[in-house]
């Protein structure tokens, strides 16, 4: 694998967008395919051709890698097959843990801060780098609980894991407006802490508001996929060029009510034009 | 923290009725459920608010999944009838509240 020279705007790849993804190839740099798409070879066979068309980076949700317990090898293997039908730059996965006793939970959740987790997390992402060949860039997760079990602030955590696991970040902005919004914190704080040689790959996409049961008026963000990428992330996107000058891969992903395909190329011009601003020193993006 | 915190709290975000019983009682249900001292002390300082919300999430990320699965013909079939005879199939609105399909 071999790290890109410039700063790439991507889309995550959905079959319900691959007819206009394929027709407009010449705005999109680099797709993003999730690893677990990929688990037959007449899939890898159809990932083998895209590969050939486009650059592809890979993309998992099932590890469960930031975690106390060990990482399921059967997964693993069907993430190696993805990358080594993909050839990718990088692949990635979460921060996060979904699977614990024997129990689904069925998505993303964010494991304890702890000395433990980093524990874990640094010894499942070198088993995921013997078997896949390479470590995943490890991504922050959106989370609506806080999560049980800290010790130590989302900043601190993101930044000993990745240098315990000795791999990069991939920076979801989305889900680090979610967290800071949802329990009071400053993003900028959390971009003042991230080691900038190990800034590899960022992540765009929307959420909405759901209300706290009971508790009129108090609401957290929920990071959906099913919403255009609010203004504060592009925010957050000049000022990850501000402060990371090495090259970055962009993703926006979206995961259902898709709009007409223009907006979503738009949405991904907007990315473009708010990290070039930020790599020239400029003010936030206007809509 | 252990392997077993990390499964009781997988538990917390799964099971309904271990999660109303912890609601009521944090550290009795948890200590039930043989967790140490500092896991207990954990779990009492829980975010409430968040863990209903998260364990709604988790749940419609659940039933999305399981409408969305690949299935057999024969899982298929006896699906529809199921859905044809008794009622309509739990479906997952995109707009429910805390429904959320994204995949990363």
């Amino acid at each position: 694998m071999s790290a890109p020279r410039s700063d790439r705007f991507g889309l995550g790849w959905r079959p319900a967008l691959a007819a206009s993804i394929l027709s407009n190839l010449d705005r999109i740099d680099v797709l993003e395919v999730m690893a677990e798409d990929f688990a037959t070879p007449a899939a890898r066979r159809a990932l083998r051709t895209l590969s050939r068309q486009v650059p592809v980076v890979v993309h998992g949700v099932a590890l469960g890698l930031a975690s106390a317990s060990p990482v399921d090898e059967k997964r693993l293997s069907v993430t190696a097959r993805a990358v080594e039908a993909a050839e990718p730059d990088f692949w990635s996965e979460h921060l996060a843990f979904v699977r614990a006793g024997g129990t689904e939970i069925g998505h993303l959740a964010a494991p304890p801060r702890c000395a433990s987790t980093i524990e874990g997390t640094a010894r499942n992402v070198a088993r995921a780098r013997a078997v896949v060949g390479s470590a995943p860039l490890l991504e922050n997760v959106a989370t609506l609980i806080d999560p049980p079990g800290s010790d130590r602030d989302e900043a601190r955590f993101v930044t000993e894991a990745l240098e315990a696991a000795e791999t990069d970040l991939l920076l979801d902005l989305h889900n680090l407006h979610a967290n800071a919004v949802n329990f009071g914190y400053e993003e900028e704080e959390f971009l003042r802490a991230v080691p900038s040689e190990r800034m590899r790959a960022v992540h765009l996409a929307g959420g909405r508001c759901i209300g706290v049961p009971g508790k009129a008026g108090a609401s957290r963000i929920l990071d959906d996929h099913l919403h255009d990428v609010p203004d504060p992330v592009y925010a957050l996107l000049v000022e990850t060029g501000r402060r990371f000058p090495g090259p970055l891969t962009v993703i926006l992903e979206r995961d259902g009510l898709f709009p007409p395909f223009e907006e979503t190329l738009a949405e991904l011009a907007r990315a473009r034009t708010s990290l070039e601003k930020g790599r020239a020193g400029k003010g936030e993006a206007a809509a | 923290m252990s392997p077993a915190f990390e499964a009781y709290l997988a538990r917390l975000y799964t099971d309904a009725t271990e999660r109303e019983r912890f609601l009521a009682d944090p550290r009795g249900t948890a200590s039930a459920a043989g967790l140490p001292a500092a896991d207990l002390d954990a779990l009492e300082r829980i975010d409430r608010d968040g863990l209903i919300l998260a364990a709604g999430s988790f749940r419609k990320k659940r039933a999305f999944k399981d409408a969305h699965a690949p299935r057999s013909l024969f899982a298929r079939l006896r699906r529809c009838l199921h859905a044809v005879m008794f009622r309509p199939v739990a479906a997952v609105s995109p707009v429910n509240d805390s429904f959320s399909p994204n995949r990363s």
